[in-house]
């Protein structure tokens, strides 16, 4: 299986403390693949690894047959890896619009594609385009993790990494956003999910990855970990 | 109906400022008072020049005093001692100032928040350190002399030439953050590692503003020199740095019309009380500047805005979201590492 995006032995350390020790994955085009873990698993240092924001110390990761782990953070969004980072992370003092347009910084200057994406991503959630003019700061947390995701799509991106979409969020709306997520899937942009929230992350994803304190300890397709009697105690809780 | 008011308020001030020469001019007294107006509009533009990179980039620079000094000097050098004509020896101290600025960012714009401030105060320091001793470049304590050409020699001339190079600097600021490039710097300063994993090169953002800064407050440089016909080298101290960053933060930061009201208002106001108060006005400045900071965050103008929309809410009877009346500074998100 060539995969889109492959990760090989990768290890990665903050400081003196090792975050990351070895981790191998692979997405394969059009998959939504999820990673479970708890907080401190490490998670979100490593989707900063993939993105470039940190450095690896050791391992390698291959995006579309090119090695990418020693480029900038904007030569990996130009070729085509968009963050969404978590904890709903915006430029609170620009515009919704502001923020999206942000999103598409490293693209072209051509305006009229950049109008065309806006129109995409106030498709994809309507009541952005009622907040437009509003700052970002301004808005509810639910509004503020679609306008995050939305942001992140005005990249074009090929793969999608969404940092705990679901923190914090009621459970209508995390709904809500789990459906946008199937639905950008399905439109051909590839998903690398993190979460918690174990149960609606593997209703929607075909496989998955548990993640333990920087190390890969169980990956299959999702049906299989759902019922997996370990996963359900750790993340479902029933 | 907003937009208008807002044209018709800028088109009332430069009104003003046009008119105001002439009816100074008429007595002795008020000749004086052209030239600390014009002084005030100096500072002004170097207000401007440090918003674009304190106000929308976020890194407070406490070097533009000695950037402004450098400017000031070259200018001189250039066209007393070189003997370059005077609006060539303009562009030229601009690029000058700004290719220094270029090396200076460098290596200070890696460093972050507080560090940033305390390598450029260094800077400062040192470029005082060098135009005191180096008595062939600064001219020592003796200074260096400026004479003008003729048709600069009334007041109200520099007053008009000054004027005009602020209104364009202003226009030249407003057109950077209007574009595309003001939101991506609003976005360096809100959130550096969001920015970054958005695909920004924050860094060469950075240099790009700090640069073009360099580049403005250079401009103020050159007019400082033509309107104290004198240099010291004290003109490079970093006591200026500090009277830049207060006209900035009084007047506004983040605002277009916030440094120049604090940079004219404050030096008008410090040159008023110079006679009766002396030194003792430093105490007075310092307790506005405290009160203002504390009750106005974004300036007199920003609080003036504030005011604005309060009262839009109260007798406009046109809804205002009420979050947009909180005070929002400009690194209200929390920046500390995320969980794991």
């Amino acid at each position: 299986m060539s995969a889109l995006l492959d990760l090989e032995n990768i290890t990665c350390s903050i400081g003196r403390h090792s975050v990351i020790n070895g981790v191998s994955l692979q997405v394969g085009t059009g998959d939504l693949v999820c990673m479970l873990g708890a907080n401190g698993a490490g998670k979100s240092s490593l989707f900063k690894t993939i993105s470039g924001l940190i450095k690896p110390s050791g391992g390698s990761i291959v995006f579309e047959g090119q090695a990418i782990q020693k480029k900038t953070p904007e030569r990996i969004v130009r070729m085509g890896i968009s963050l969404c980072p978590e904890g709903r992370r915006l430029f609170p003092k620009l515009s919704v619009k502001k923020n999206l347009v942000m999103g598409a910084y490293t693209r072209s200057r051509d305006k009229r594609e950049i109008m065309q994406s806006l129109d995409d991503a106030y498709d994809l959630f309507p009541i952005l385009k009622e907040r437009s003019a509003q700052d970002a700061g301004t808005l509810s947390g639910g509004e503020q993790q679609m306008l995050a995701i939305a942001r992140a799509m005005m990249a074009k991106p090929k793969l999608l990494l969404l940092d705990e979409p679901s923190l914090g969020l009621a459970p209508l709306i995390v709904k809500k956003i789990m459906e946008t997520i199937v639905d950008i899937n399905t439109r051909g942009v590839t998903i690398l999910l993190s979460e918690q929230n174990a149960s609606m992350a593997l209703a929607i994803s075909s496989r998955g990855y548990v993640l333990e304190n920087g190390s890969i300890v169980m990956e299959g397709p999702a049906a299989e970990l759902a019922g997996n009697e370990e996963v359900r105690k750790a993340y479902i809780g029933a | 109906m907003k937009k208008y008011a807002k044209i018709g308020l800028y088109l009332l001030v430069l009104a003003a400022a046009i008119a105001l020469p002439l009816l100074l001019n008429m007595s002795r007294k008020g000749k004086n008072h052209i030239s600390i107006l014009t002084l005030g509009m100096v500072w002004a533009i170097a207000a401007l020049s440090l918003n674009l990179i304190l106000g929308y980039t976020g890194q407070a620079s406490l070097a533009h005093g000695a950037f402004m000094g450098i400017g000031a000097y070259c200018f001189a050098i250039l066209f007393e001692r070189v003997g370059i004509n005077f609006w060539l020896a303009v562009p030229i101290t601009c690029l000058v100032t700004a290719l220094i600025g270029f090396l200076v960012g460098l290596p200070s714009l890696r460093t972050k928040g507080p560090y940033f401030a305390i390598f450029t105060l260094c800077f400062n320091v040192i470029v005082l350190v060098v135009f005191f001793n180096w008595t062939w470049l600064s001219g020592g304590v003796q200074g260096q002399a400026i004479t003008l050409p003729s048709y600069l020699s009334q007041r109200w001339v520099r007053y008009y030439v000054v004027l005009f190079f602020l209104i364009l600097v202003m226009l030249i600021e407003r057109q950077i953050v209007k574009s595309l490039a003001g939101p991506s710097l609003i976005a360096v300063r809100s959130n550096e590692n969001l920015a970054e994993a958005v695909g920004i090169r924050t860094f060469r953002e950075k240099l790009i503003a700090f640069t073009a800064s360099c580049f403005l407050v250079g401009l103020a440089g050159v007019f400082f020199a033509m309107e104290q016909q004198h240099l010291s080298p004290e003109a490079t101290s970093y006591l200026a740095s500090f009277y830049i960053l207060i006209y900035l933060l009084i007047g506004g930061v983040a605002t277009l019309g916030g440094p120049v009201v604090g940079a004219v208002g404050l030096y008008w106001l410090l040159s008023r009380f110079e006679k009766s108060l002396g030194d003792f006005r430093y105490l007075i400045f310092g307790l506005i500047l405290i009160f203002v900071i504390i009750y106005f965050p974004m300036g007199v103008v920003g609080g003036i805005k504030k005011l604005w929309e309060w009262a839009k809410e109260r007798w406009g009877g046109k809804e205002v979201p009420s979050d947009t009346l909180a005070y929002r500074g400009p690194d209200e998100e929390v920046r500390g590492v995320s969980s794991d």
